[in-house]
C-alpha cells in the first residue's frame, strides 16, 4: 500500500497530507518554545519578573502543545494501521465468500445442467438404435436434436470452467495453467510448484497467470513465453516473461488490473517491458 | 459385453443404460460411487466399467482412484472413465498408474454409441483409448514447438490416431493405409520426436501423451 515498489506516483492521500502537516506543527510548536524559553532565560530576572515569569509559561505551553500533538499523532497512525487491517480482514472475507458462491454455480451447472442435458443426448441416441430404417425422417430429426444438445454441451462447459475451473481443486495450480496453456497459440514453458496453497491464493494466482497469458496474446505479438512459480522463504514468486515487442504501458489496463490482484493477495507486482525486448512480470505474493 | 457403471447422476446413469441394453450390452450393476461399485462387482465381475470422474465422497477425481483400486483387485477388467472434463491432466493421471486396459472418454461423445461401444471393446481387449477431443488439444498445443512442426500432414493424423490408442491396424483401417505404411510413418514419427520406438502399443500411448504435454520424453 505504499510507493515503494515505485509503480504508484499518483497524488498522495489525504491521510498522508495529514500527517505531515502535523508534523511540521510538532515541530514549529517545539521550536518556538525553545525560542521563548532562550529569550526568558536571557532577561533579568530581578528587572522583570513578570515578563520573564510570563515568557516561562508561554514556553512551558507551547511544549505542551508540542507534546499533546505528537501524541495525537501517533495516535493517528495507531488509528489508521487498525483500520487497515480491519479493511484487509473484512476483504479477505469478502474474496472467500465470493468465491465459494462461484465453486458452488460452478458445481452446479455441472452435477446438474451438464448431466441432464448429457442425459437426453444419450436418450436420442438410444432412440436412435431402436427406429427402424423405415423411420428415415424420424431418424434426421433425432440426429439434429442431439447435435444441438452437444453444441450446448460444449458451450456450456467453456461457461462453467470460466465460473470455476474445477481442475484448481482437483489436480492444483500447475494442471489448471497447462489448460490455459492448451488453448493459446503461442508456446509456452512452465515450471510451476506443485505445492498447494490456500483456495484464496490458487485461485488469485490463476487469474494473475490468466491475465498476463492474454494480455502477451492480445498485445505482444510473442512467439516464446515462460511461466515460473516458486516458493522462496515463504514468498511465492512469480515470473511470466515473453520475447514480443515490450514496451508496455504499465498503467495500461490490462497490467493495472494483474497490480491490484497482486495487492489484494498482500503482494507486489513489477513490469520490465523496454521497447523491442520482451516483456517481464514480476510478482511476489506472501505463502499464507 | 457385461457392464457395471458407477455414476452419481442418477439420470445420466439411467439414460446410460438405456443405451448400452439399445446396443446389446448387458448391464449388471449400477452404483452411485467407487465404494458401492467395489461391493456390488465382488460376487459378479463384469467385462468392463464405466466411471464417472467426479462422484462422492471427494466430488473430484474420485473415478480416477477407483480406477487405481480396481486395477488392484482386478488385473483384467476393462475401465473406461467417462468426464465432462476435457483437461488433459486427467488422462495423463488415469495413464500415470493404469496403462493397459483402460480409457478416457468425454461424456459427449459416450453418447455416440459407436465410439462408446468401440471404446469398450478396446478397453476389455487391453488397449488404451484416449478421447480424440483432449488429444487435439494436446496437439494444438504443440503446434508451435519445432519438433512436432517438423511432422508432415500425414505423419500428424498418424500421430493423432495413435495418441488416442489405436492399434497400428486401426489406424490403417481409418486412414485407408497399408499397414506397412503405418508401421513406415510411425517410424519417422517416434525418430522426429526422439521416442524410442520398443515401447509396447499401449505403453506407447503414454509415451506420446507425456510427450505431448512436456515436449520431453523423459518426464
Amino acid at each position: 500500500m505504499s510507493t515503494r515498489s515505485g509503480w504508484r506516483r499518483g497524488p498522495r492521500r489525504p491521510i498522508e497530507r495529514a500527517h505531515s502537516l502535523e508534523s511540521l506543527a510538532t515541530i514549529c510548536s517545539a521550536a518556538v518554545a525553545l525560542a521563548v524559553l532562550m529569550l526568558a532565560l536571557a532577561q533579568n530576572w530581578n528587572e522583570h519578573p513578570l515578563l520573564a515569569l510570563a515568557a516561562c509559561l508561554c514556553a512551558v505551553a507551547l511544549a505542551g502543545t508540542a507534546g499533546a500533538l505528537a501524541v495525537g499523532r501517533a495516535r493517528v497512525r495507531a488509528d489508521a494501521a487498525a483500520q487497515r487491517a480491519r479493511l484487509q480482514a473484512a476483504y479477505a472475507q469478502m474474496a472467500d465468500e465470493r468465491l465459494r458462491a462461484q465453486r458452488a454455480l460452478a458445481r452446479d451447472l455441472h452435477d446438474g445442467m451438464q448431466q441432464q442435458l448429457l442425459a437426453i443426448a444419450a436418450s436420442f441416441e438410444a432412440a436412435k438404435a431402436k427406429a427402424t430404417e423405415a423411420d428415415a425422417e424420424l431418424l434426421e430429426v433425432i440426429i439434429q436434436a442431439r447435435t444441438s444438445i452437444l453444441h450446448a454441451l460444449s458451450e456450456l462447459r467453456d461457461f462453467t470452467t470460466g465460473v470455476y475451473p474445477s481442475i484448481l481443486d482437483a489436480m492444483g495450480l500447475s494442471e489448471a495453467v497447462q489448460n490455459i496453456a492448451e488453448k493459446l497459440p503461442v508456446s509456452i514453458r512452465m515450471h510451476i510448484t506443485d505445492r498447494r496453497f490456500s483456495s484464496r491464493i490458487e485461485y488469485g494466482l490463476y487469474l494473475m497467470i490468466s491475465e498476463a497469458l492474454a494480455n502477451i496474446v492480445k498485445h505482444a505479438n510473442a512467439t516464446r513465453v515462460t511461466v515460473d512459480i516458486s516458493v522462496v522463504e515463504d514468498m511465492i514468486q512469480i515470473e511470466v516473461t515473453d520475447d514480443g515487442i515490450g514496451g508496455a504501458d504499465p498503467q495500461a489496463g490490462g497490467l493495472t488490473g494483474l497490480k491490484q490482484r497482486a495487492i489484494e493477495l498482500g503482494g507486489e507486482l513489477t513490469v520490465y517491458s523496454p521497447p523491442g525486448h520482451g516483456t517481464a512480470i514480476r510478482a511476489r505474493i506472501p505463502c499464507g | 459385453m457385461r457392464l457395471a457403471i458407477a455414476e452419481d447422476s442418477g439420470l445420466f446413469r439411467s439414460s446410460l443404460a438405456l443405451l448400452l441394453e439399445a446396443a446389446g450390452a448387458e448391464v449388471t450393476a449400477g452404483a452411485a460411487s467407487g465404494d458401492e461399485l467395489l461391493k456390488m462387482i465382488a460376487d459378479n465381475v463384469p467385462d468392463a466399467v464405466i466411471l464417472d470422474i467426479r462422484m462422492p465422497p471427494t466430488f473430484t477425481d474420485e473415478g480416477i482412484t477407483t480406477a487405481w483400486r480396481l486395477r488392484e483387485h482386478y488385473p483384467s477388467l476393462g475401465i473406461l472413465i467417462v468426464s465432462t472434463y476435457a483437461e488433459s491432466g486427467y488422462a495423463s493421471a488415469l495413464l500415470g498408474h493404469v496403462t493397459t486396459g483402460v480409457g478416457y472418454l468425454l461424456k459427449d461423445n459416450v453418447t455416440d454409441v459407436t465410439t462408446l461401444m468401440d471404446s469398450l471393446d478396446r478397453v476389455v481387449g487391453g488397449g488404451t483409448v484416449i478421447d480424440p477431443t483432449v488429444v487435439m488439444r494436446l496437439l494444438a498445443r504443440n503446434r508451435k514447438t519445432s519438433k512436432i512442426d517438423s511432422l508432415t500432414a500425414r505423419e500428424m493424423e498418424v500421430l493423432r490416431h495413435m495418441a488416442e490408442g489405436k492399434s497400428n491396424s486401426g489406424i490403417a483401417r481409418d486412414l485407408f493405409l497399408s499397414p506397412r505404411t503405418v508401421q513406415s510413418h510411425l517410424t519417422s514419427i517416434f525418430a522426429k520426436l526422439g521416442l524410442s520406438e520398443t515401447e509396447y502399443e499401449n505403453n506407447r500411448v503414454r509415451a506420446v501423451l507425456t510427450f505431448l504435454r512436456t515436449g520431453d520424453e523423459s518426464k
